[in-house]
């Protein structure tokens, strides 16, 4: 017996129980997710009458036959970049600022954490409420400064209107991240660099940023993952329109395999890409955190 | 002084008991006394949806519970989830409801997929009361929210159709009267439009998707149209006609407010209400809303009209909401009871009452009913006729096949596109009907409505 199997045989034990959790939380319903995307299966008609169609549902979406498919694959990358973007610099903005300020922290700290403290479903409806083009608290303002009605939702409107509610409810998570990592740092090539006379963008170019980069990762990561699964606050807000203008993955996965269309066999192959599209991009993510620890 | 807080608390429960006793007729305290007999203690779960008619039967289930003993538990669900929810249930076979409120129009789903379970031996046994009247319901809504294959699958509970709502106090003001024909309803969205800071000149759903085919279809029949021939079962959206509506529907549709692609029968409401509109084109059931007080800023200025007439007549829709047995339910026949009391001919009055949305020929005629706004009645009894010459025609307004809120869903997208100007109307059509022959391909049952009167 080897050195490296007596290892692997100890660590059995101690890794079996959460490797049974997993199956049972994880990869059986994946699955089974797997197995109903095989087929041509309607919510509604007796289980035992679902037809296989092996892969058609997925010839169907990649092909190029299904139209919205393609658009809501689009709609999420915009969507998830904007969320990610967004909320990166608002949050590392918010977590300079808090890292900077001495009084007063614990308040504006609290203020930050809020939207956290909502579900995404009241978010969603209370900027429903304010996105309104008739009562909405937003046009009230820019009626007063700007004499304007804007339509939020619009076609042209509505993707980016969603978006700022993404990075509203994203950014205080992504500040936390940040405050914890900028409060990590050690002080010595900080106050180094004020010796040397570095300007604020210098040491935030040459010394926050590259020392909390495997923090951004792990921020972006989470983000960016959780961007592409983002539902609630989007249904609410435009169920997908007007017209595909916010028909994300997750969206088009419950119309079709939910909503109006019940086709839970096409509705499961979304769902398995919308998996596989997350985990390629966590996996690109992971490398480059790796790459970051070894550099 | 306690034991007299007591004594009136006692006496006032004896008192309402009488009250409740009394309300009931003769008969349907002996109904209720052998119901309590076999079912009493039972513990009802309806699933229903929020809606007025949801509220009035909450408000009768205590003097349900009261006369036989059976317990009500109510699970709302958000309109655009019930179906899924309900068809989840059924195909779980958890049978964790025993009633289920569903839309009319998906009753042929319903059907197809076996979730609901035929009423006629209930209608006829012993468990409805006497005097239940099941021909007193609006035949139309009889036929097309609650049958499906020849069988009875569900009792109507709130029969909706659609028509107009307007500001009489605006109309006065700028001398105009009220629409009757498709043109004149054109004409009058335009004219209002703007003519006061932040008027619409009309309102109505019209979100991309299904809701906006929906609205179409209120239109198409107006101008000899339809997306589906519901004999041959062709579709029939590229025909001029539809296309006709279609270019009808976008024009009615610019004189309403900004982001009305955005709008469902909820923004529309609440938008008339706060008398950001001039005309409102929804449901009937709603108009109890638009003449609240808590809810509505414009009580008392509304009139009402029946929907427009095209140049191939005035055509309506019927639909709205049913109550059926899943095959699953576990007491079935206390939920048959529930249904029975509360859509029975005794009580229409006193659903009514409770802003319910009537499904009763005899309600349409009840004074007290109409005394309480004769021109609403007048404008229903006006719709109910626009339905019915739609079902005299033989045809549906939403086509009775399973496959129908799909098509809808992707008649809506591409209506949509043409309503966003991404598309033209003649190019919506085309890419519509060829999703509505591959869906209709796939289709499990497409029936043939008979002409009926």
């Amino acid at each position: 017996m080897t050195k490296r199997s007596t290892v692997h045989g100890a660590a059995l034990p101690w890794v079996a129980p959460c490797a049974v959790v997993l199956c049972l939380l994880i990869l059986i319903p994946a699955a089974f997710l797997l197995y109903v995307s095989l087929t041509g299966y309607e919510l509604g008609f007796p289980w035992a009458e679902r037809p296989f169609v092996g892969m058609g549902n997925y010839q169907e979406l990649l092909g190029g036959s299904d139209y919205e498919f393609w658009v809501s694959v689009r709609r999420s990358v915009s969507y998830a970049s904007l969320v990610t973007g967004g909320s990166l610099l608002l949050g590392m903005g918010v977590a300079l600022l808090l890292n900077a300020t001495g009084r007063g922290r614990t308040f504006v700290m609290l203020v930050v954490i809020m939207p956290l403290a909502i579900s995404h479903a009241i978010g969603g409806l209370m900027w429903k409420l304010m996105y309104n083009v008739e009562f909405g608290v937003l046009n009230h303002v820019f009626g007063i400064l700007f004499g304007l009605k804007v339509n939020w939702l619009s076609d042209a409107n509505a993707l980016y209107a969603t978006a700022v509610v993404g990075v509203w409810m994203a950014a205080p998570f992504v500040a936390l991240f940040f405050l914890a990592g900028l409060q990590s740092l050690p002080r010595g090539p900080f106050e180094a660099a004020r010796v040397d006379g570095a300007s604020w963008w210098q040491t935030f170019r040459h010394l926050t940023l590259p020392m909390l980069r495997p923090i951004v990762l792990v921020v972006t990561l989470f983000t960016v993952i959780d961007a592409l699964r983002s539902f609630g606050a989007i249904y609410l807000l435009t169920e997908g329109g007007p017209g595909v203008a916010t028909l994300v993955l997750p969206l088009y996965m419950y119309r079709t395999g939910f909503g109006y269309s019940n086709i839970l066999g096409k509705g499961s192959a979304i769902a398995f890409v919308l998996i596989l599209l997350t985990m390629a991009l966590a996996g690109i993510l992971v490398r480059m955190m790796r790459q970051a620890r070894e550099a | 002084m306690r034991w007299r807080i007591r004594a009136a608390l006692a006496i006032s429960v004896v008192l309402g008991s009488a009250v409740i006793a009394h309300a009931a007729s003769a008969d349907l305290r002996q109904w209720g006394a052998q119901v309590k007999a076999k079912h009493g203690g039972t513990t009802l779960v309806v699933s229903g949806i929020p809606h007025p008619s949801t509220e009035a039967f909450q408000a009768m289930t205590p003097d349900f519970t009261e006369l036989t003993g059976i317990k009500v538990e109510w699970d709302l669900i958000e309109t655009g989830r019930i179906q899924s929810k309900q068809f989840l249930e059924h195909t779980a076979k958890t049978g964790r409801y025993d009633v289920n409120m569903y839309k009319g129009a998906s009753v042929v789903e319903y059907m197809a997929k076996g979730v609901l379970q035929p009423l006629s031996p209930f209608l006829t046994g012993e468990l409805t009361p006497k005097g239940y009247d099941y021909e007193d319901l609006f035949p139309a809504a009889r036929e097309t929210l609650g049958m499906a294959g020849g069988a009875i699958l569900g009792i109507p509970t709130a029969s909706e159709s659609f028509f107009l709502a307007y500001r009489k106090d605006l109309f006065q003001k700028y001398g105009k009267t009220a629409p009757d024909t498709t043109e004149q309803l054109l004409e009058l969205a335009r004219f209002f439009k703007d003519k006061e800071p932040g008027l619409a000149g009309i309102v109505m759903r019209a979100q991309t998707g299904r809701t906006l085919a929906l609205a179409w279809s209120l239109l198409t029949h107006q101008f000899c149209g339809s997306m589906v021939d519901q004999k041959t079962w062709e579709t029939t959206l590229e025909k001029p006609e539809t296309i006709r509506s279609l270019k009808y529907l976008l024009d009615l549709l610019k004189a309403g407010p900004i982001g009305i692609e955005n709008y469902t029968w909820e923004e529309a409401t609440s938008t008339f209400m706060a008398g950001k509109a001039a005309i409102w084109f929804e449901a009937t059931a709603l108009q109890p809303w638009l003449e609240d007080p808590k809810k509505s800023t414009i009580v008392g200025k509304i009139g009402y009209a029946p929907p427009p007439k095209g140049p191939c007549g005035r055509y309506g829709a019927m639909a709205g909401w049913a109550m059926g047995i899943p095959v699953e339910a576990q007491h079935k026949d206390a939920a048959w009871a529930f249904i029975a009391y509360m859509t029975s001919k005794e009580l229409a009055p006193t659903y009514a009452a409770k802003g319910g949305v009537i499904s009763r020929i005899s309600s349409l005629d009840d004074a007290k009913y109409v005394a309480h706004n004769p021109d609403f009645v007048k404008a229903l009894k006006a719709s109910y006729e626009a339905a019915a010459n739609l079902t005299a025609k033989g045809e549906k307004w939403v086509p009775p096949t399973d496959v129908a809120t799909r098509l809808h869903e992707r008649v809506g997208t591409h209506a949509g596109n043409a309503l966003l100007g991404k598309e033209t109307p003649e190019d919506a059509v085309k890419a519509a009907a060829k999703e509505v022959r591959e869906i209709l391909a796939k289709a499990a049952v497409k029936e043939q409505p008979a002409p009926k009167k």
